[in-house]
């Protein structure tokens, strides 16, 4: 039988059938990526097999991925693809969020998994991988879709990119798609980032390139924005006249667990705070972006970058601490100090600690400090962001101070941790139960791991997909790391030129040198003690 | 404090595990934990606060987990959700959905109970009863949080009537009211009153055993669908199964085999046909198939035939829904085929989590395929899936299929009246 109604109007009915897919529109949530074909260099490394790999698997667990999709994994290291792929599945049976790895699943993972040796200034070797790449996307029916993913010692970025380009593996057009993530570091100074991202602009437009930062994949960096933004009480504090001062925290408990020589060129200021940290603050102090798109975001950051007020010659002192943490006891084990691990030299002057205070140059943030610190061998490992608010004008409440002046209360901080128990605290006084008039400071809590019931992802996982997506949102420019070096630079050419100041040091398992207090100090503040 | 029902014994014998992987698990009290406490009606509030400072003092020794110290407790809750449940056996599985949302989901819970007698029974002066119990979800060191406070109101004879109003003064502040109206015996005429005061209706395709009862929905959904954000449990089951089959026509192989495909075949389970025309519906929505008709006379288990026809000069499509004993997870959908001159594509569900993708142009593919459980797919409802704007629009064209198979008005159920569209913001 036969209806008599004219059925369905669809928006794919009356369009030609091209390259659209009718069925994908309308779903909802669907962040599938077209599909293609990740390329790893630097595929023999620790990262790419605890972090990379486990990724790309729980992502395909999740069918985040493109049910098309390879992985081609490229080293110098000769390998058998057998022998790739059952390491791979060794990173992932340890590293990968949802665990046990599902066989049934691996297997069909593993079978678009493949390996290519080859040197990285070779250019013959990226002919054969091009050759390779061309005969795997026939074989499984890929469009040339690629994103080349760099996780390479930083020296050899350029070279890659250069001879990807030469190779003709870098396609022009938006589709198929060419895409390079880049790993940290990115440039060592100033100098080196203009020149790394002049030599990737010879091969790339901006919109092709994706550096890295994890952090910002972290879902409590995100919350920044959601938090900020999405929230309308808390945004008309988020300035000068409401906040005393902001703290940035990026402690570790670890040392430099083998990496001592790595270290030793690198220093916790550009291991931490260049990027990671800096990421941090300013997406704590931007101004609201007209959009959330990649450009738009990232322009406000980048103005946030550009506000920070250099620090005058003079003035260093009284803005950055540097330290190096001496033999201590961390979480109940006896550690070395710094310039007793392997790897640093016994007269090393690298810093494993440092504490800024700097301002922010904009009618929100004029005259509001900035105290940031990072460091190593700290008692207890934490990334947060606190927000000092101003004390009441008036203290009404409470016992009286030394010579009668009125008791200081506590004033309210809203503190964001960023890792790990994500969440939000937020410090405010009560009335204590009972007949006097006593006030007492509590705690409201929102832990992001306990109030949704959802499992995160895993940065990684969310940047990848990210790239895949072709949404640098959360990924840096080149104007952002050039700003970001051209104030952290300053202090590295400092350090460089006062070879004869002496390197505070701090028992490791202490929150710090007492240089660092009296930094803080001098403006009537006191680190707090996260 | 006893439990007060049969149905309220057996939960509290058994223990609160989250059922799905969405679920965490939590360190959580014993605190008032499975215990259904019996209080008066028009005291659910101050119970409730009475609960709280229970659990704020709790101490090692009386039931708190927290040996000497005392933690307070913070209530968090992001939704009032609303359940209705017909007899017994419906009461007993919302208080399991609801054990295993919360622990995903910090909510106020309102189970309404239809107790399914026409009287009041022996022993039941009140023509109402209510129950509450809270969860306390903690670790050590850490603040613990009240994730659920559960009110529970059974309603016999003309009780029910007061449900509308209960639930108003239940409502949290400002947070936003779903109301889960699965299970299909319900009572249209409390939906009725309820939904002026709901952000949401969360209702599920998948327990209409007949093409009448999906009909019947049908009709419900595109009244309300103008004021109310919907979700379907059953259209949520079929996600994976749409994005996978999705998937086999992104580059290179492009649209070009869904135009010029002759024939779709949906296999599944033999009591699942309330899927299998939501899924062809959605193939038919979102390729522009237009004037269905049926091949033949449908018998209520075989397979059934519609012809679509296409815009422009394109061949007739038919679709075939075939009953079949495969595994199915919990949608009830084996597999998908779409044959075109290019070849066949092919999604099959080979073992409770896995699928096997086909296409002409690439080896075979295994993928995940996630069976999630009705929590699982209840705190989905309550994110970006129950906003689904697509869902109104194919349950209308599965509706009209459905009709077409059980055209008999006599197959609508017995007491059954026309359904009248609310308007929110109601007080």
């Amino acid at each position: 039988m036969k209806t008599d109604e004219s059925s369905t109007s669809s928006p794919a009915a009356d369009e030609t059938w091209g390259g659209e897919n009718p069925l994908r529109a309308g779903i909802v949530s669907e962040r599938v990526p077209e599909p293609s074909t990740m390329v790893i260099f630097g595929a023999s490394g620790d990262l790419t097999k605890r972090k990379l790999l486990p990724a790309l698997y729980s992502l395909t667990r999740e069918r985040f991925l493109p049910s098309r999709f390879a992985v081609v994994g490229y080293a110098r290291r000769p390998l058998d693809e057998d022998a790739f792929r059952a390491d791979m599945r060794a990173g992932c049976d340890e590293f990968a969020r949802r665990r046990p790895v599902d066989d049934e699943l691996w297997n069909g993972f593993a079978r678009n998994l493949f390996y290519q040796p080859g040197g990285y200034d070779d250019p013959a070797s990226f002919t054969a991988l091009r050759k390779r790449l061309e005969e795997i996307e026939k074989n499984l029916g890929l469009p040339g879709n690629r994103v080349f993913y760099l996780s390479t010692p930083p020296s050899s970025f350029a070279t890659i990119v250069r001879n990807l380009g030469v190779a003709g593996l870098i396609s022009e057009k938006d589709a198929p798609f060419s895409r390079v993530i880049i790993e940290k570091p990115f440039g060592t100074d100033l100098r080196t980032a203009r020149e790394l991202n002049k030599d990737i602009h010879e091969t790339l437009r901006e919109k092709q390139i994706f550096r890295i930062d994890h952090y910002l994949g972290k879902e409590t960096v995100q919350n920044l924005l959601v938090f900020r933004f999405a929230n309308g009480i808390f945004e008309p504090l988020w300035n000068n006249r409401f906040v005393s001062h902001v703290q940035i925290t990026g402690a570790e408990t670890v040392g430099v667990e083998g990496r001592g020589g790595y270290f030793e060129q690198a220093g916790i200021l550009r291991d931490m705070v260049q990027n990671h940290l800096f990421q941090v603050v300013s997406l704590a102090a931007m101004e609201p972006p007209v959009t959330f798109d990649a450009d738009a975001v990232r322009d406000e950051k980048l103005k946030v970058l550009k506000a920070l007020r250099p620090i005058p010659e003079g003035e260093m002192r009284h803005h950055v601490v540097r330290g190096q943490y001496a033999a201590g006891s961390v979480l109940g084990k006896k550690v070395p100090g710094y310039r007793e691990e392997p790897g640093v030299a016994p007269a090393s002057r690298t810093e494993t600690y440092v504490a800024l205070k700097f301002f922010i140059d904009s009618w929100r943030w004029a005259g509001v400090p900035f105290y940031l610190r990072s460091a190593k061998r700290m008692p207890k490992r934490v990334t947060e962001i606190a927000i000092h608010f101003q004390e009441a004008p008036d203290m009404l409440f409470g016992r009286q101070g030394p010579a009668g002046a009125p008791a200081r209360m506590r004033p309210n901080v809203l503190s964001i941790r960023i890792q790990p128990d994500e969440g939000i605290t937020l410090n405010f006084g009560s009335k204590l139960p009972g007949p006097a008039m006593a006030v007492a400071p509590v705690s409201m809590e929102f832990r992001y791991g306990t109030s949704f019931g959802l499992e995160p992802p895993e940065a990684y996982e969310r940047l990848i997909l990210d790239c895949l997506l072709g949404d640098g949102t959360l990924f840096t420019r080149a104007d952002e790391v050039e700003a970001s070096w051209t104030w952290i630079s300053r202090i590295h050419e400092h350090w460089a030129r006062e070879t004869n100041e002496p390197v505070p040091t701090y028992p490791a398992g202490s929150w710090g040198p007492v240089e660092a207090d009296k930094l803080i100090a001098s403006t009537g503040h006191m680190w707090r003690r996260p | 404090m006893s439990p007060t029902t049969e149905a309220e014994a057996a939960l509290a014998a058994s223990p609160k595990a989250p059922e799905g992987k969405a679920v965490a698990t939590p360190v959580k009290e014993t605190f008032a934990l499975g215990r259904s406490l019996r209080v008066d009606v028009g005291n659910v509030e101050r119970e409730l606060a009475a609960l709280w400072t229970r659990a704020g003092g709790a101490r090692s020794g009386e039931g708190g987990e927290h040996g000497d110290t005392q933690t307070p407790v913070m209530r968090a809750a992001l939704w009032t959700l609303v359940l209705g449940a017909h007899g017994p056996a419906s009461l007993k599985h919302a208080k399991g959905l609801v054990d295993a949302l919360v622990t995903a989901l910090p909510a106020r819970v309102i189970v309404l109970c239809q107790s399914g007698d026409d009287g009041v029974p022996d022993g039941h002066a009140e023509e109402i009863q209510a129950t509450i119990e809270t969860n306390v979800l903690g670790g050590a060191g850490h603040a613990r949080t009240l994730y659920s406070e559960e009110i529970t109101l059974t309603g016999y004879g003309r009780g029910e009537e007061h449900f509308p109003a209960l639930v108003r003064s239940l409502q949290i502040p400002n947070l936003p009211t779903a109301i889960f109206w699965i299970d299909p015996q319900m009572d249209d005429a409390i939906l009725e009153q309820l939904l002026p005061v709901g952000d949401r209706l969360v209702v599920d395709t998948g327990r209409c055993l007949s093409s009448a009862e999906l009909g019947r929905l049908g009709t419900l959904v595109s009244l309300v669908a103008g004021d109310h954000e919907i979700a379907d449990l059953g259209w949520m089951r079929l996600a994976t199964f749409r994005s996978l089959f999705a998937g086999l026509f992104d580059p290179p192989v492009g649209s070009r085999p869904l135009a010029e495909a002759t024939e779709v075949r949906i296999f599944h389970r033999p009591d699942n046909r309330a899927s299998a025309l939501l899924l062809g519906a959605w193939l038919g929505s979102q390729l522009g198939w237009n004037e269905p008709g049926l091949e033949g006379t449908p018998q209520s288990t075989g397979p059934v035939t519609f012809t679509f026809q296409r815009s422009g000069a394109a061949p007739p499509v038919r679709l075939i829904l075939s009953p079949d004993q495969g595994v199915c997870g919990t949608s009830g959908i084996v597999g998908l085929t779409l044959s075109a001159p290019s070849g066949l594509f092919e999604l099959r569900r080979t073992t409770e989590n896995h699928a096997t993708l086909r296409l002409p142009i690439a080896p075979e593919r295994v993928v995940k395929l996630d069976s999630h459980t009705d929590a699982e797919l209840c705190a989905a409802a309550l994110g970006p899936q129950g906003r689904d704007g697509l869902f109104p629009r194919v349950l209308t064209l599965a509706a009209r299929l459905a009709a077409t198979l059980s055209p008999s008005p006599s197959s609508v159920p017995a007491g059954a009246r026309p359904f009248r569209s609310p308007r929110r913001g109601g007080r």
